[in-house]
């Protein structure tokens, strides 16, 4: 037999306690058996290592060994700038560490929120004698005493209880106070849903009890939700999974040509050392050292772009999977609707509609009959009358107190202006799940009255007559009572929440006269219908998850417009097996009514092994498991510390148009990546280019090591960074999801980087470096320069080639399909600026001497710059001429 | 052949009891509670447990007997164990940072001893009698005919469905981009391997499946597993997540026996 289905004798046996509580001795000795009662962040990581561990991976050991090449290399060679080169790549080192390092290890404070919710001391009988005691102290067969206000260390069985009301929101996410009792039902079957339990993480409301402990720390209902918030580890984002990606080719790309060209130096006639550089140098030119910090700070600024959307980003690596994400599972109330429950019509027993009209609980409203004679407006009165004397909840200066189900009859009689002063409340049949109705009396000029309110159908069942359309009293007949049954149907299946209200001067609940029905919803939000659409366009599916019944969650998707394929009921959940809800959840779209919060998990769990990206809503402390499980973990914005602390993102207005309007951010980040990879790939083109081109032939050297850290470093960072900042393309929600193979480094990439921007730009530089040597008199075959500052000039001349070509690249990368022109000139301020520093930048190196000095350039003399002027003007055509006959090849013009 | 069940007096001891009744029941073995005489134990408390456990077994006709031994525990087991068959020794163990640390199952396991050995965390004794799932957490196929024995035994004994849980171990990284197919064709292996015991449970008509998982962190997988399923007691392989992993502070049954919500019964085969 389950514990808490045990007589008090029963318990005091099993767990070998009495009211007199546990001896110390026992204690101690129970405390060694079963440990202490407490949770422990164990997952805690220990920050320094990870962060050192930043400085060992394959790319940070190529950098490394590459600065330590620059410090040999300078010694062999002083004044080379080798030494400034070693400073700048263990600089790059250092940046790449601490972004990386920042991005994946923020601080997890889930067990945090969690353990606060744990009391630190408890009054506990020991000895016979009322202890207080540490919490942690607690074992199984502790005596517990219970007092308003008290939170609960462990999960106890009642045996003494005075109307004692527990908070269960953590466990069950359920608002209201539940009633706890000393008995359980004979059919219950899980410890939870017993009455006669409280449970750890929970706290009392009112009354108090004494309990028997019977588990403590992890075998606890709240130790089991703090073993899957914490124990949950996600996989790699998909961001992630392609920085390591990036990472790696560059590496192998970087370290094949500085191995070949070694090799190959070792056979010419160079010396070593020399050898050595120029395979040094080529690695340093293949990698890009800013693009990763880019990367970062891309992800940074579109999470504040989110936050102007509402939504808060707490994880930079999930903005890219928010563009991949295929499936939003979302909860109904507060994101789809405005949780917010409204008085929409009114059924009066005699028989008219009555539809309201006015924003939620505003006391600004009209009421529109749908047919009425003298008696309709006394009637509607009285109804309301009836509703509002028998609720609990009060509005008072726009401030809400009390049920929602009664603030919307509330809010509705004040649009009525009906007074209430004259009556007072004598007392009052409360509320139970049993029951499903509550009545209270009252009295007015001596005279008592009972009102009662509650679910049609038990109402209905109490009532002998009803008010007809003349005011008259009618029998409640058979007859009477189909048609109001029809009028609660179709409320119902429309979505809303029918009470039935009624009254009886004699005192009673049985013999009511039935005096109409409510209909109250919690309305759909306005700009809904039109997010949903968007996720259609965008083939996203979405899931609604809620705690209403199948018929409310079924007229809720017709009113909001979200289509279906079936329904399945928490219970149908939780008997399919696994494998059964990911073949149903595999091609369908399902409406998932009469849920547990605790059910999302195998939901979040079930689609992503059908290979979907799952973004996953939630609010309270046992949603928390499901929002970690989930590839984007969405928290509500009212939500409790622990599911915020757990998310990857943050709704500040619990709105679902936010979500689809951070996954539509999230697509366009992906592809500003792209953009801004394939730029700064353009640029790795035209520093490779002139080593392997002096490699092979008798020029001198074209570019230095130090120029080309002066772009990756330098002049390409900040236009990158605008490019990341772009704005969504126009047709980013009418395309698929990004697909988990779909890479940002992907043969496209390459193709427009490398080979084609890539070349432009490399031929940029190259013309330009030999065509100023070639007017100031250099012969081809001389490779040392006697003029230094020619030398310098003409190393000058290949950098602007490069920079210059790039300074337009961005302005035509800012659209991945579309023209140049049909983004707007002005709509990335960034990049205006950026572009306007990267002036100034040219006009440093040409005119500026201590940076001169820095980067090895020098002035040029205006009539030689002509030489630089087509190459940017071919690029900018030619790559729009390639997006043209992209776009003209997937027949988009 | 007799099933050992080592006792001191408290409540976690006598709890863990049940489960040597049990094993002792379906393999018709006498159960013999033993008891090493030591200054910490109280003997009312353990003569009192004795005398409970003693009803119990001759309620449901299970031939017990209880020995008492003295002197120092290494010598005086193994004088013990020379003199009888013994199949199995049951024992409970505490809630410290190392789980056999100040208890006699670090003596069990320290010493050589040519018998199996179940080294029993209790967390929970609220349902020790009624057992409806008890899982076997085993790494992919590896399996040992002694190990599915003692799962089975107790399965058997509870009336309790039992499930394989087999663990895949894969890289984080690789865990992220784990191929759909392959991953099915390697279950589809280590279900065929397993095919024999799966064949075994039915002839003993106990209800089992196999559930898989590919993870990169053992103890943790089975934790979570613990809570989202409905089981109601862990065996697992002691050996095998006794191995210490490179940044790991400690092994993963430590985490496991400390965290776990439910009874987990870490068992030594002989031949491990």
């Amino acid at each position: 037999m389950q514990t808490f289905k045990l007589n008090k004798s029963q318990l005091f046996e099993k767990f070998r306690t009495s009211e007199d509580g546990l001896s110390t001795k026992e204690s101690h000795n129970r405390l060694a058996n079963f440990g202490l009662n407490e949770i422990r962040d164990t997952n805690k990581k220990n920050y320094i290592k990870e962060y050192l561990k930043q400085y060992i991976h394959f790319f940070a050991i190529l950098l490394e060994v590459a600065a330590m090449l620059a410090f040999i290399a300078n010694v062999y060679m002083p004044n080379a700038g080798n030494d400034i080169l070693a400073y700048a790549i263990f600089a790059a080192v250092f940046i790449n560490a601490t972004f990386a390092f920042w991005q994946e290890y923020k601080a997890d404070k889930a067990m945090e929120a969690l353990l606060r919710l744990m009391p630190i001391m408890v009054k506990a009988m020991r000895n016979a004698n009322v202890e207080i005691i540490d919490a942690k102290d607690l074992v199984p067969g502790d005596i517990i005493i219970l007092e308003e206000g008290d939170r609960i260390a462990a999960d106890a069985v009642l045996i003494q209880n005075n109307t004692l009301y527990i908070d269960m929101s953590t466990l069950n996410g359920e608002s209201k106070p539940s009633k706890r009792e000393l008995e359980c039902d004979s059919n219950v079957s899980r410890a939870l849903d017993a009455r006669n339990m409280v449970y750890a993480g929970t706290s009392v409301i009112s009354g108090s009890g004494v309990a028997i402990v019977i588990a403590t720390a992890y075998a606890t209902e709240f130790g089991k939700i703090a073993t899957l918030t914490r124990n949950i580890e996600k996989t790699l984002t998909p961001m992630q999974k392609e920085v390591i990606r990036i990472v790696h080719i560059f590496t192998v790309i970087a370290l094949a040509m500085g191995v070949i060209f070694f090799i190959l130096g070792i056979f010419s006639d160079q010396t070593l050392l020399v050898t050595a550089i120029f395979a040094l140098s080529l690695i340093v030119a293949n990698v890009p050292e800013g693009l990763l910090p880019t990367i970062t700070l891309s992800l940074s600024l579109a999470g504040q772009r989110m936050a102007q959307r509402n939504a808060l980003i707490k994880n930079l690596n999930s903005v890219q999977t928010l563009g991949s994400v295929t499936v939003i599972c979302t909860d109904k109330t507060g994101t789809l609707t405005r949780n917010e429950m409204v008085l929409k019509e009114i059924k009066l027993a005699g028989g008219e509609n009555i539809i309201i009209s006015g924003e939620g609980y505003s006391s600004e409203g009209e009421f529109y009959f749908d047919k009425n004679n003298d008696t309709s407006d006394s009637r509607l009165d009285e109804l309301l009358l009836a509703g509002v004397l028998n609720s609990r909840a009060t509005i008072e200066d726009k401030k809400l107190f009390g049920d929602s189900t009664e603030l919307a009859i509330v809010g509705a009689s004040s649009k009525r202006r009906i007074n209430t002063a004259p009556y007072i409340r004598i007392d009052e049949i409360p509320f139970t799940g049993d029951r499903k109705m509550m009545s209270s009396i009252y009295e007015k000029s001596g005279e008592k009255i009972l009102y009662a309110k509650g679910a049609a159908e038990v109402i209905f069942d109490k009532s002998s007559t009803y008010i007809d359309s003349m005011g008259n009293i009618q029998p409640f007949d058979e007859e009477a009572k189909r048609r109001m049954q029809a009028y609660a149907e179709a409320f119902e299946n429309e979505a809303y929440r029918v009470l039935a209200i009624g009254k009886n001067l004699d005192i009673k609940e049985d013999g009511l006269t039935l005096l109409g029905l409510v209909a109250i919803m919690d309305l759909p939000r306005g700009e809904i219908k039109e997010a949903i659409e968007q996720c259609k366009t965008a083939c996203i599916r979405i899931m609604m998850i809620t705690g209403d019944n199948q018929k409310t969650a079924q007229a809720i998707a017709k009113k909001i417009g979200l289509n279906y394929d079936g329904v399945l009921t928490g219970e149908e959940v939780e008997l399919l097996s696994d494998e059964e809800l990911e073949n149903r959840l595999k091609d369908e779209t399902i409406l998932f009514a009469r849920m547990a919060s605790s059910q999302k998990l195998k939901i979040a769990t079930a689609l992503q092994k059908c290979g979907e990206i799952v973004a996953m809503t939630g609010d309270g402390v046992n949603d928390a498991p499901a929002l970690k499980r989930a590839d984007i973990g969405i928290a509500m914005g009212t939500g409790t510390d622990v599911a915020k602390e757990v998310a990857d993102m943050i709704l500040l207005d619990d709105n679902f148009k936010s979500i689809v309007s951070a996954v539509e951010e999230g697509r366009a980040v992906y592809f500003n990546i792209k953009k801004f990879v394939t730029y700064i790939l353009s640029s790795n083109v035209p520093e490779i280019v002139p080593y392997i081109l002096q490699f092979f032939f008798k020029i001198p050297l074209p570019l230095s090591v130090i120029q080309i850290l002066s772009i990756d470093l330098g002049s390409d960072m900040l236009p990158g960074l605008a490019l990341g900042s772009e704005k969504p393309e126009k047709n980013i929600m009418k395309r698929p999801p990004v697909g988990v193979n779909e890479k940002i480094l992907d043969r496209e990439v390459f193709r427009r980087g490398y080979f084609f921007i890539g070349l432009i730009e490399a031929t940029a530089a190259m013309v330009a470096f030999i065509s100023f040597l070639l007017v100031h008199g250099w012969e081809y075959g001389t490779v040392d320069l006697k003029d230094p500052i020619l030398h310098s000039q003409a190393m000058t001349m290949t950098l602007l080639g490069a920079v210059s070509c790039q300074m337009v690249n961005a302005w035509t990368m800012r659209s991945w399909e579309f023209s140049a022109w049909s983004v707007g000139w002005k709509s990335n301020k960034l990049l205006l600026g950026a572009t306007a520093l990267e002036f100034f930048w040219i006009l440093m190196l040409l005119g500026y001497e201590p940076v001169q000095k820095i980067f090895h350039t020098a002035d040029i003399p205006l009539s030689d710059l002509w030489i630089l002027l087509p190459f940017p003007i071919i690029l900018f055509a030619g790559h729009e001429f390639y997006k043209w006959r992209k776009r003209v090849a997937k027949g988009m013009l | 052949m007799k099933v050992i069940a080592a006792i001191n007096g408290s409540i976690a001891a006598e709890s863990m009891v049940f489960y040597a009744l049990k094993y002792a029941q379906v393999q018709n073995l006498t159960l013999v509670l033993l008891h090493i005489e030591n200054k910490k134990d109280n003997l009312d408390d353990v003569e009192a447990s004795i005398k409970r456990i003693t009803t119990l077994a001759y309620s449901q006709d299970i031939k017990i007997e209880s020995v008492f031994l003295h002197g120092l525990p290494k010598q005086a087991i193994k004088k013990f164990l020379s003199s009888v068959h013994v199949d199995t020794i049951f024992c409970s163990t505490r809630r410290n940072k190392k789980f056999t640390t100040d208890s006699f199952s670090e003596l069990l396991i320290k010493i050589n001893l040519n018998v199996d050995i179940a080294v029993v965390h209790i967390v929970n004794i609220n349902n020790i009698m009624d057992l409806s799932n008890i899982t076997l957490s085993i790494k992919e196929d590896k399996l040992s005919v002694k190990k599915f024995t003692f799962f089975a035994t107790l399965a058997s004994a509870y009336k309790a469905d039992g499930e394989i849980y087999s663990l895949s171990s894969i890289s984080r990284q690789k865990l992220s981009i784990v191929d759909m197919h392959e991953a099915r064709e390697r279950l589809s292996t280590i279900n065929y391997n397993l095919k024999h015991f799966m064949k075994l449970a039915n002839l003993m008509s106990f209800n089992i499946h196999i559930k898989h998982d590919f993870t990169y962190n053992e103890a943790n997988s089975i934790l979570m597993h613990i809570v989202k399923s409905n089981t109601n007691l862990v065996i697992v392989g002691a050996k095998r997540l006794s191995g210490t992993l490179f940044f790991k502070k400690e092994m993963p049954i430590e985490k496991l026996m400390r965290e776990a919500s439910i009874n987990i019964i870490a068992f030594y085969t002989n031949e491990d």
